[in-house]
């Protein structure tokens, strides 16, 4: 493991939000409550606001945190944002946090970093998933496709702007397409030969094939989430019929032990 | 003698469900369903089969079978081999179990009900418009809904529900995006190119190539509501209004399988992780120390738990031989860990602890499953429950292994391993169990020590400000039953829903609700009660002075819904008691001692609900604890025997669960109070699981007390429906909290029934 020549925290704060206030006071209230581990410099995006008054309503939200603030356009999605925000800032390592983002534990950040120094890792986050969009869009892989979720993911700034810089940014399916399509930001890491790994709340760094293991997205009570969202929010609130269809929806086979047995490519999952 | 068959299961008995076939699921547009077959106990007689539907379980009609008989020939000894069931299906969706009852109890065939009535099918607006071309329909919207496809009911077996089509907005040239609303929340449409739609609609000007929407969704089995609609300004426009019906699935592609299958399955896996838990140990950021406390013994055994511990993978720890009484000793460590001579460590129990340490670093206390090493083989797995204080008070369930903070087990002087759990909780509630086995115990680590034992638990009585008296449940296994003399004797208020009714049960004519107050005042030694009787204004002349004769409180409800919610806080706004029991009165008290062990579990103060033992007339259990199976609420171990001990004593121990039935609860009235009693929204089920799940919110416990035993005539005064309506506000409710229930372990416990039997079930989430 390695050290970095600097950690961005870069958080977006998107007035476009039905409930951006709530968002951003849920974020705020986690940061304080839970110590990154690690130093850094947090950055804050705002982004989509309908007036400059209530931008600086969502300023004055933050209270005294320290953070620099940047400013987008709400037209390229959260990837955009971040893409604007690497341009901007010098720090080695950014880590991305959605307005959904909650921070769940101690040490939140000096976990994802850890594993972002193991040898080869080139992607990390709080979240993984095997899910395909290839129902959509025959583009997608089909099941299972490894990949981190954009949220509270973490990656050297390098990587995150030669990923992003000059790819379309402007509808949801590009969005989808460099989370978790082929040429997107997993599946190019995995092709440099970098690995992707979910950083659970106990420090674990789990690569794909025990992502189904994690205790993380969607499986059983989530508890070893190292960030939530909405997402995991909403898998919480399910009802246990609907939880077990999503479960299966994005892990499918994968949740059985058994599977961990045979060889990956025989498993279907090739990285 | 249509789908004979002779089950391959069965040595020498057999049986055949003639209808219905291997269907798993009938519609019925009725309420009347049938099942029919023939069963043939391993002796040539009549098999003994019952049908459970919901809390009901009906015997069928015996029916002559000569075309049995003739094609089993001597075998089968009589022609009344066949049975036939008719009843009312409940409404909605249920899951009917054909179980055979003469041997061991034997699921046949499970088979999903769904009622509906065809009224409501015309009742259904289904305003759908899958077309809006015409200009007269609205000036500037154009659309088309291409799926679903236009049913009035649609059906669905798979989860997935994929609604899409295009909307434009001709004078603006825009797409145009639907609110799409499946049980009122909405889900947002994904765009879709639509070049066919741009081409179409080409001479009306340029459209953008993004017309199309798309919203996919996984539905639950169950009804679902579905609207589509288009709102612009204050127009809305409906183009699905309607419902969709998905069915359950009729395969089940992962099986059930044995302990041992799984133990070599999880030797395998270990190996297997073996490299990446090395990994997760050189980067963990809190590597707590743990101090081995082996207890002394046998040579031989001393051996087997330190080759245990030489195997370890996590490495930062230290061993001593020592009692329990050494823990303030030697070397300093985080955690303690006491181990009896012969237990064996899985090599990833220290990681196991290590792991969840640095996932939750505040817990004092932490503990694991365990089994038994029997000639090499590892048999009779211990599946723990999450932390249960008073199932602590009937054995030491949490045994080995238990790893306790160094810090706060030293001044404890425990003198025993129970000794010490019990002192040890008392210091800190912060305590966390991993649903893993991590040691394998012999008879001789395992073996109880009732002198020891019973002096821990008359400490713990003394500790706490109580007296009594501590006795074995069985000699020798280590349980026990605690009887208190108490020190208060509160006024219980005691609240008994009625309908008034006069049934037939057996050879006896009962009037129920006078029946059950004479065995209150006349069978219960326990006499400082207030009775108060909620009734529906249909009390006869006869019972009104009865029940009056008993001092009793008579409360009029006079909703024309039925509602038991709202008939037992009535009840509860009249109780002047310090605690609640709230009882049907379809009851029968078995021994005079019930209400005061009931009574007696609230000198604790973390106590907040306790249930009964409850029995059908032909003894058999009917309730002892509720557990949640796929999030469902559901009566563990029914229809064993009476004087069953149950899985580690979990039918003849107190012990704690997550609900307990609302056919006998009690309950400090101001906890009752302070939640805000009986949630109204559920009239008829679920009502009782939803006020034990408020109470535990508030960090009390609900008890299982089994010397409480009554008789329960179940659903005798009232029809078991089931409203798919609450079963959904109690799921959505409680969705975190029953994802699993932590004191049953459905992965690896049956859950169909839950009888508390070792199964390894497919992981579900």
């Amino acid at each position: 493991m390695r050290s970095f020549s600097g950690i961005a925290v870069g958080y977006l704060a998107r007035g476009a939000d039905d409930d951006w206030r709530g968002s951003i006071q849920r974020f705020v209230r986690s940061y304080l409550a839970h110590p990154a581990g690690v130093d850094h410099q947090l950055y804050v995006i705002f982004k989509g606001f309908h007036s400059k008054r209530d931008e600086h309503r969502a300023r004055t939200l933050f209270g005294s945190l320290a953070y620099r603030p940047i400013e987008t356009s709400d037209d390229n999605f959260d990837l955009g944002a971040y893409l604007t925000m690497a341009n901007m800032v010098d720090e080695e390592v950014i880590c991305c946090l959605n307005s959904h983002s909650e921070i769940l534990c101690d040490l939140w950040l000096l976990k994802l970093t850890a594993a972002l120094g193991v040898k080869g890792a080139g992607l990390v986050g709080a979240t993984g998933s095997f899910e395909s969009l290839q129902s959509y869009n025959r583009t997608f892989r089909g099941f299972p496709n490894p990949h981190i979720r954009s949220n509270a993911m973490a990656l050297r700034r390098v990587d995150l702007i030669r990923a992003l810089e000059g790819r379309p940014l402007a509808t949801k399916l590009d969005l989808f397409m460099i989370e978790s399509g082929p040429t997107g930001l997993s599946a190019s890491m995995v092709a440099q030969g970098r690995r992707t790994l979910v950083v659970g709340r106990n420090g674990r760094f789990y690569g794909p094939r025990w992502w189904p293991f994690s205790d993380t997205f969607r499986q059983g009570r989530q508890e070893n989430l190292l960030v939530g969202d909405n997402q995991t929010r909403m898998f919480d609130q399910m009802r246990w019929p609907e939880k077990q269809a999503t479960s299966l929806k994005t892990w499918g086979k994968y949740l059985q032990e058994e599977t961990l047995l045979r060889p990956p490519w025989l498993g279907g999952l090739r990285s | 003698m249509k789908g004979a068959l002779f089950h391959p299961g069965l040595m020498h008995g057999g049986y055949s469900v003639d209808v219905p076939t291997h269907s798993q699921r009938t519609i019925l547009a009725e309420p009347y369903a049938t099942i029919f077959g023939w069963s043939v106990d391993d002796n040539g007689g009549r098999g003994t089969v019952v049908l459970r539907i919901g809390r009901r379980e009906l015997t069928p009609d015996v029916v002559r079978r000569v075309d049995v008989r003739q094609a089993l020939g001597p075998r089968v000894v009589n022609d009344d081999v066949g049975f036939e069931f008719r009843f009312v299906a409940p409404f909605g969706i249920s899951l009917a179990t054909l179980i055979r009852t003469d041997t061991q109890a034997q699921a046949l065939r499970r088979v999903f009900l769904v009622r509906f009535e065809p009224v409501w099918l015309t009742r259904w607006r289904s305003a759908r418009r899958t077309r809006g071309l015409k200009a007269n329909e609205h000036p500037t919207l154009r659309f088309s809904l291409d799926g679903p496809k236009p049913t009035r009911l649609k059906l669905m077996s798979q989860p997935r529900l994929v609604v899409h089509g295009w909307a434009v907005d001709v004078a603006s040239l825009k797409a145009v995006s639907p609110t799409v609303l499946l049980d009122g929340l909405a889900q947002p449409p994904h765009p879709k190119k639509r070049g066919d739609v741009q081409c179409a609609l080409a001479s009306l000007g340029a459209l953008p190539e993004e017309t199309g929407f798309e919203v996919g969704a996984e539905l639950s089995v169950g009804f679902h509501d579905l609207d589509v609609e288009i709102r612009t300004g204050d127009t809305v426009v409906s183009l699905f209004k309607g419902k969709v019906l998905r069915l359950p699935s009729m395969r089940s592609r992962v099986h059930s399988r044995s302990y041992e299958d799984w133990t070599e399955l999880e030797a395998k896996l270990h190996a297997h992780e073996a490299g990446e838990l090395g990994a997760h140990i050189a980067a963990m950021l809190y590597k707590p120390s743990f101090r081995i406390l082996v207890a002394p013994g046998g040579k031989g055994d001393l051996e087997e738990t330190k080759r245990s511990l030489a195997s370890q993978i996590y490495p930062v720890f230290t061993v001593d031989e020592g009692s329990t009484s050494a823990i303030a000793d030697r070397t300093p460590a985080d955690f303690v860990l006491p181990l009896a001579a012969g237990d064996r460590l899985h090599p990833a129990a220290l990681y196991r602890f290590a792991d969840r340490l640095n996932r939750e670093p505040d817990l004092d206390m932490l503990y694991a499953d365990e089994d038994r090493w029997t000639a090499g083989r590892r048999t009779q797995p211990f599946f723990k429950p999450d932390w249960s204080p008073d199932y602590l008070e009937t054995l030491n369930y949490v045994g080995a292994p238990a790893v306790y903070r160094a810090s706060v087990a030293a001044g404890l002087q425990a003198f025993s391993r129970y000794d010490l759990a019990l002192k040890f909780t008392e210091q800190s509630t912060r305590i966390g169990h991993i649903g893993t086995v991590l040691c394998h115990r012999t008879e001789t680590s395992a073996l109880a020590d009732t002198v020891g034992d019973i002096a821990a638990l008359q400490g713990r009585l003394r500790r706490t400000g109580r007296t009594g008296h501590v006795a074995p449940l069985v000699a020798g296994e280590g349980a026990y039953r605690i009887k208190l003399s108490l020190k208060r004797k509160p006024l219980v208020s005691v609240v008994i829903p009625t309908a008034g009714k006069v049934v037939r049960i057996g050879d006896r004519t009962l009037d129920l609700v006078v029946h059950c107050v004479e065995q209150l005042r006349l069978k219960t030694s326990y006499a400082h009660l207030e009775i108060i009787i909620v009734h529906n204004g249909n009390l006869c002349e006869g019972q009104e002075r009865d029940l009056t004769a008993h001092k009793c409180k008579l409360v009029l409800y006079d909703k024309p819904i039925f509602n038991i919610a709202e008939k037992l806080n009535l009840g509860a706004t009249q109780a002047t008691g310090r605690l609640l029991l709230l009882l049907n009165d379809d009851i029968e008290v078995i021994d005079e001692g019930w209400l005061a062990c009931m009574i007696q579990h609230f000198e604790k103060p973390h106590v907040g609900v306790v249930g009964a033992k409850l029995l059908y007339p032909d003894t058999r259990v009917q309730h002892a604890g509720v557990v949640h199976n796929s999030g469902n609420p559901d009566h563990v171990r029914r229809l064993a025997p009476r004087d069953d001990h149950g899985y580690f004593f979990s039918t003849s121990g107190v012990r704690n669960f997550m609900a307990v039935t609302g056919a006998c609860m009690m309950t400090p009235l101001a906890v009752y109070r302070a939640v805000g009693g009986y949630s109204e929204a559920l009239a008829v089920s679920y009502n009782d699981a939803d006020y034990c799940m408020k109470v535990r919110q508030l960090g009390r416990s609900v008890v299982y007390e089994p010397a409480a035993e009554l008789i329960h005539f179940e659903s005798v005064s009232r029809e078991a429906s089931l409203d798919i309506g609450e079963s959904n506000f109690y799921h959505q409710r409680w969705a975190r909290e029953v994802t699993f229930d932590g004191f049953y372990n459905e992965r690896f416990l049956t859950v169909a029934s839950p009888t508390f039997e070792p199964l390894v079930n497919p992981r579900r989430l």
